[in-house]
């Protein structure tokens, strides 16, 4: 018996997956790349320096917490996801220290302190961008446009407003020649706009989305329910078909959805107890942002799902194979199943409710008649009684739009009877329908006239459904 | 074809061993019959030292209740009874007889027609136990009292490496089908139904076309562990047998195909079970191979045959998920020994656990729909009835929560231990 060699004997399984914790976060980290990519292509070398910042603060404060805790060094990566993710969360401009006191907080006060790799209740990440918010609000919501040019070595800070904060005021005219609606919406997903360093540009996105699920590194589920279901959401608090992709696309949703709600740690574990969270997110970001002070909502939502999510692991259990009920019969699969048409319902509302709202007539109640004159020009008849001061007076107008251009070329009066109170034709002359809506209260106030502001409002208001009416009949206005 | 969810899609690797044809491995020298291949009480030694004895003599016989008879593999003489360590590294009683070359052996008695009760009682007789690797009794096993309807035959072979069933359904295709006859009528089921995954085509075709009536073929997809008994009786027949209850309950009665060749050759050929066909596969062996050998023989005759690296990494008894890693080759094979394998590093990996980073994997892959994670965070925290809330005893041990976890931590263990714990205390 005096043979025993050196032969390593362990424990089944002798096979291994060859995942590992390390290479999983290096996966999420190259998935990350190209968000990382586009915000310091967008937003200059300064956010670069935020990021370097942010990553090795989390790096080393995970490193000082160990020392001073007399814990092995945790060489396992997440503390640079935690950092990087933070990171582009932050906006181009924020001042230096930013970085520092929220990855600080991030990876002591959130990830640490609660025990360190998947023991962290909530998203670290997360938590501190709230943290940040409440803390810093002014400096977290300044945001500057892109410009790739001007950007690149300037620290400039030249507020732009978000969709988000600011309505279509966020946008440029057009994007390559797609002017209006489709045009905003190809700004979101390219991420021209205002917004944190890395969640502007949706492509980058979705592409780092994509790896990590072929990867199988992060459960599908959650990004595609909870942006399902903040569709449907969107649809029914804003009543609108339109801003769903708008509201989408905006901000930190589907950064949020494929980066941060996906946190291992604080996310489910049964994939039907993933659905439901998903569910619970996308309602709760939708009712922040349609009701709540602040206009963004994902970081607070993904907290708030974050705290439901150990009640869910320990309550809802998977139904074991062959489990059987006290009355002897299969155990049923009822999470499973209510889970499966939550989701189904979700998606057919969409299918449904979309063609819906979006194909309900639109009323035009300012266009009075319109005609297209064989110069290719469109002129209508507009106008009705605009609220002015209070009291109904009629204005009523004759618009001019260019159809190629599709510019005003004139407005002029024909029934202007009350004196005073009369609009500013010139404000609106030569522009396009995109920088008449963005008119702010400002642009339309005039100083000769009190009250002239009302007729400004109202005047902008028609010839916004002059443009919508020529949108809608796809260039046929004839009736 | 039912499919259970989840479970894990290892490499397969059989293609090293899958095209070699069994051989037959010339006898050793000195064998140590091990006194309990199977499942229950050891067997009781009728032989003494000194005793000459022939092949296919009985040397130790079946104690009361769940137990088997156990033949002599060779002709030769009785050393006497000597403990020995088994591939669980544990001290049993072994018979170690020494081979006189003679080859002189002696057969059972064989008759033409056969009643169920001749059936069984030849089953038991012939110390046939379940040769897929859990070595129940199988007479005990088949005497289910006219209450199930349905064999399963499991050709599955699910575990990697290992090719021996797949070999015998190409080799012994008619063989195995008088078998599964056999069987049908020892425990009175009314059809049969041959589970094969999907990456065995030969053996799919091969048994198809010897497939007569009330035997059907059922092709499985090929997913680990589509061969373990409930998974396999799902995928076979749609059934689930219910929680802590055995198959028959589901009016099921499953047996490996390698447990129905030996019922063949105990019932037509009246040839006991004293040996058995193994797979010698990994990259640590030269000449990989499909091989009938005697129960009893030193695992170094194997590895010597093969030309086996004896410095590979680890040398595995049965297959990479579920067998036993032994530290030495003085270990002797049983019954239930379906393969030896000689893994190299890139094929089995030394584990160091680390944190549980919570990814939930462990939770997708289980095949019986368990929470491994918090199995074990619960057994850690020494709380065994939330350990059973989770389902640690409905634990297969299939090691699928072991293998997909990136954090490399020692789940499978974990879940059993706490299996075993709640069983023990009756939690």
């Amino acid at each position: 018996m005096a043979e025993i060699s050196n032969y390593k004997v362990a424990a089944s399984p002798h096979a291994l997956d060859g995942k590992t914790t390390r290479g999983i976060m290096a996966d999420v980290l190259i998935a990350l790349l190209p968000c990382t990519i586009c915000g310091v292509a967008y937003f200059g070398l300064y956010s670069l320096l935020l990021i370097v910042l942010c990553v090795s603060t989390c790096f080393i404060s995970e490193q000082l917490y160990n020392k001073i805790r007399k814990k092995p060094y945790t060489l396992d990566l997440s503390a640079i996801v935690t950092g990087l993710i933070l990171a582009l969360n932050l906006p181009p401009r924020a001042p230096w220290y930013i970085p520092i006191i929220g990855g600080v907080f991030a990876i002591v006060i959130v990830k640490m302190l609660f025990g360190g790799l998947g023991k962290n209740f909530a998203n670290p990440a997360a938590t501190a961008r709230v943290f940040l918010l409440l803390a810093y609000s002014g400096l977290m919501t300044r945001y500057i446009g892109v410009d790739m040019a001007d950007n690149l070595l300037s620290v400039d800070v030249v507020t732009a407003p978000t969709y988000l904060s600011g309505g279509i005021a966020a946008f440029r005219g057009s994007f390559f020649g797609v002017r209006d609606y489709w045009g905003y919406v190809l700004q979101l997903l390219f991420g021209t706009v205002g917004g944190s360093i890395g969640e502007t540009c949706k492509i980058a996105i979705l592409l780092g989305g994509a790896y990590l699920t072929i990867r199988k590194v992060i459960d599908w589920r959650i990004p595609v329910v909870y942006l399902l279901t903040a569709a449907v959401m969107v649809l029914v608090c804003y009543g609108s078909a339109s801003e769903i992709l708008l509201q989408l696309l905006s901000g930190g949703m589907l950064f949020g959805a494929v980066f941060m709600a996906t946190d291992y740690a604080t996310s489910p574990k049964w994939r039907y107890n993933r659905v439901l969270y998903a569910i619970g997110l996308g309602v709760v970001t939708v009712l922040i942002r349609r009701y709540g002070v602040y206009p963004e909502g994902t970081s607070l939502a993904i907290l708030i799902m974050n705290l439901f999510v150990p009640l869910m692991d320990k309550y809802i259990l998977p139904v074991r194979f062959g489990q059987m009920t006290k009355a002897g019969k299969r155990a049923p699969q009822v999470m499973k199943w209510s889970m499966r048409a939550a989701s189904a319902a979700l998606a057919l509302a969409l299918i449904v409710a979309v063609p819906i709202v979006a194909t309900r007539p639109q009323e035009y109640p300012y266009v009075i008649s319109a005609e297209r004159t064989a110069a290719g020009e469109y002129v209508f008849e507009a106008g009705g009684m605009f609220p002015i001061g209070g009291t109904p007076r009629e204005r009523t107008y004759r618009v001019t739009i260019d159809a190629q251009a599709r510019t005003v070329v004139s407005i002029e009066p024909i029934s202007e009877n009350n004196k005073g109170y009369v609009a500013e034709l010139t404000l609106f002359i030569g522009k396009t329908r995109h920088e008449i809506a963005v008119m702010s209260g400002k642009d339309l106030s005039t100083d000769s006239e009190f009250s002239a502001t009302y007729t400004n409002t109202e005047l902008r208001e028609t010839l916004l459904q002059c443009f919508d009416y020529i949108e809608e009949r796809g260039g046929n206005a004839n009736g | 074809m039912a499919i259970f969810g989840s479970g894990v899609h290892p490499k397969d690797c059989k293609s090293l061993s899958s095209g070699v044809p069994i051989g037959r491995m010339a006898d050793p020298q000195k064998v140590w019959v091990p006194l309990s291949q199977h499942i229950g009480k050891p067997a009781i030694p009728v032989v003494s030292a000194g005793e000459r004895v022939l092949r296919g003599q009985l040397i130790a016989k079946k104690a009361e209740g769940i137990s088997a008879n156990i033949y002599s593999p060779i002709a030769g003489t009785v050393q006497g009874v000597v403990g020995h360590i088994t591939a669980s590294g544990k001290k049993r009683d072994h018979i170690l007889i020494e081979n006189d070359f003679t080859d002189e052996g002696i057969d059972l008695p064989v008759r033409e027609e056969w009643t169920q009760e001749q059936l069984l009682a030849r089953i038991e007789e012939a110390g046939i136990v379940g040769m897929g690797g859990a070595g129940f009794p199988t007479a005990i096993k088949f005497d289910v009292k006219g209450k199930a309807d349905v064999l399963v035959v499991n050709g599955a072979e699910c575990e990697p490496y290992i090719t021996c069933d797949d070999r015998i359904m190409i080799e012994y295709g008619s063989e195995l089908m008088q078998g599964v006859r056999y069987c049908m009528q020892a425990c009175g089921a009314k059809y049969a139904v041959i589970g094969i995954e999907k990456n065995k085509p030969e053996a799919i075709s091969a048994i198809t076309a010897l497939a007569g009536k009330g035997i059907r073929v059922c092709r499985l997809r090929t997913r680990y562990p589509q061969g373990a008994e409930k998974q396999l009786v799902y995928g076979c027949t749609g059934r689930v047998i219910p929680e802590g209850k055995l198959p028959v309950e589901a009016g099921v009665v499953v047996a490996n195909v390698h447990t129905v060749l030996s019922v063949y050759r105990a019932v037509a050929l009246g040839k006991p079970c004293y040996e058995r066909v193994m797979t010698v596969s990994g990259k640590g062996v030269r000449e990989p191979a499909n091989l009938w050998v005697k129960n009893g023989t030193p695992l170094r005759e194997i590895a010597k045959l093969c030309g086996a690296d004896e410095g590979s990494a680890r040398i595995v008894c049965g297959g990479p998920m579920m067998g036993e890693a032994v530290f030495s080759l003085k270990v002797c094979t049983a019954k239930t020994t379906s393969s030896l394998l000689f893994l190299d590093a890139t094929e089995c990996e030394e584990k160091s656990a680390s944190a549980c980073i919570g990814c939930g994997k462990c939770v997708q892959a289980c095949p019986m729909g368990l929470s491994p994670t918090f199995i074990e965070e619960a057994l850690f925290r020494k709380d065994y009835a939330e350990a059973k809330r989770y389902g640690a005893s409905a634990c297969i041990g299939c090691g699928c929560c072991s293998y997909v976890c990136p954090a490399k931590r020692f789940l499978t263990q974990s879940v059993r231990l706490a299996k075993k714990i709640i069983a023990e205390r009756k939690v």
